[in-house]
């Protein structure tokens, strides 16, 4: 185990450990990857029936605003601390940032659907990568001394599977964005090739945030997006909704 | 071996609460076939959970809640659970499963005495089908009202269910729906091994029958965990 020219943790892969691969990146960051994320609209279902979201546009700035003031400034930080105390096989470290990340998840649904996430994510790369980490991951999860939060799973799974934790925080962020289109999608608020180009015109925002964020400490991880976590909470309360948030 | 073994020994091989897919288009009445068969299990002293997936409401939910828990007491109100599929119903219960699942698995570690678990999927196409991974047996329902038709387009729920319900037999003559054209038509496509039945949820007609089906051939005979007191006689 080493540093690189970044300062980011390195592994070596030992005996019977997955090996380096794109191809596990892009399994992990695909849509048939079963995380349950489809389920879940972060608000959007609700800001599309009020009228607050209601086209390519509005969308792509609200995107772009979550990137920069949750997605990256929090998860992608717990993501990036989690892989790293993955790659140090420091099960307490990790415990602190699952805490740390799930406690900022202010709105119960959204928190629940991504501890569920997370779960299963780890549940599913345990399915074929036999890795020590992921293995201790599991079982401070079933202890409850951890809850499995996404970010923080998704930190860990990445570590696991020797994903380089710049492309971990890109698979996080290009997640949220594909997520967040495909709801506006089946709402009707879009067209696909609208959300292509929606996903596209992110990226630019989603590489400073990974840049920015991956190498700042977990006591560094904030957040502030109080109007769309109202929303997220106004959804839950809704009597139809198609969506978890 | 009996019945009861061949339960336990499932039970030891999957380590989990058995669990029931029933899937079916919109409309074709997959929660209210839920609100007559609960209560013949309940009768027959099972305890049973649910989950509904909901496309676009909690309605379904609401109302199982309200009927079989809230006012008849077949089951606390917390063991029927409403959870939003993102537009997607068979995503939810096929392709990408995990939301029913860890809900499930909540509901496994909180309530070992379950006996069986209903997952009711959104209404769905005739290409509904359940992962292996989240119902141990699957139901399909179709009605009547769909016209004579149905059985025979097949599509893989009508083709791979455990259990055919045709239901709405009531309705068969106001829209000109043939059932011995139905019957003949699920036999041919499903072959003889495949079971189907015909149920008409406002009269019961049907229903012990396809209550049967999931005692025999989802818990193998099993008694309930809590023994064969019937539902409500400690109240």
């Amino acid at each position: 185990m080493g540093t690189s020219d970044s300062g980011e943790v390195v592994v070596a892969a030992g005996n019977g450990a997955c090996a380096p691969d794109d191809l596990d990146a892009l399994q992990i960051s695909d849509s048939l990857f079963p995380t349950g994320m489809f389920a879940s609209s972060g608000g959007l279902e609700l800001m599309f029936a009020k009228g607050m979201v209601t086209g390519a546009q509005e969308l792509s700035a609200l995107c772009r605003d979550l990137i920069t003031h949750q997605v990256g400034a929090a998860d992608c930080v717990a993501l990036a601390n989690a892989y790293d105390a993955a790659s140090l096989k420091d099960t307490d470290a990790i415990e602190e940032i699952d805490a740390a990340c799930c406690s900022a998840k202010t709105v119960r649904e959204a928190r629940d659907a991504y501890v569920r996430s997370g779960v299963q994510l780890c549940r599913c790369v345990a399915e074929f990568c036999g890795d020590e980490r992921l293995a201790r991951y599991r079982g401070c999860i079933r202890d409850k001394r951890a809850s499995g939060v996404y970010p923080v799973a998704l930190g860990v799974c990445c570590s696991a599977l020797r994903i380089e934790k710049r492309r971990a925080a890109h698979i996080l962020l290009y997640g949220f964005a594909a997520n967040m289109a495909g709801a506006a999608l089946r709402l009707g608020m879009i067209q696909h090739f609208e959300a292509q180009k929606m996903i596209h015109e992110l990226k630019p925002a989603m590489r400073e945030a990974a840049e920015s964020c991956i190498t700042r400490d977990v006591s560094e991880m904030w957040q502030f997006c109080p109007h769309a976590e109202v929303l997220q909470m106004a959804h839950a309360r809704a009597d139809a909704n198609m969506f978890i948030t | 071996m009996t019945d009861g073994s061949r339960h336990d020994d499932y039970m030891a091989a999957n380590e989990r609460i058995p669990r029931i897919g029933i899937g079916g288009p919109v409309g074709s009445g997959k929660s209210m076939l839920i609100e007559r068969v609960v209560p013949v299990l309940a009768g027959r002293g099972y305890s049973v959970s649910i989950i509904s997936n909901d496309v676009i409401s909690k309605e379904d939910a609401d109302r199982m809640r309200s009927n079989l828990a809230t006012e008849r007491g077949l089951l606390p109100e917390n063991l029927v659970v409403g959870l939003a599929t993102g537009g997607c119903p068979h995503t939810a219960v096929r392709e990408d499963p995990s939301m029913n699942i860890s809900v499930i698995e909540d509901m496994e570690e909180k309530h070992p005495e379950l006996d069986l678990i209903i997952i009711e999927s959104g209404g769905d196409n005739i290409t509904t089908t359940f992962s292996p991974l989240l119902a141990d047996y699957f139901i399909y329902i179709i009605d009547v009202a769909g016209g004579d038709k149905y059985p025979r387009k097949g599509g893989l729920g009508i083709t791979s269910c455990d259990l055919l319900v045709i239901n709405k037999t009531d309705l068969a003559p106001m829209v000109g729906a043939d059932l011995e054209v139905m019957r003949s038509d699920a036999l041919r496509i499903r072959g003889p091994e495949k079971p189907f039945v015909f149920v008409n949820c406002m009269t019961d007609s049907g229903v012990p029958e396809v209550a049967d089906f999931i005692v025999r051939n989802l818990l193998f005979g099993a008694p309930p965990k809590a023994g064969s007191k019937k539902a409500g006689e400690s109240q």
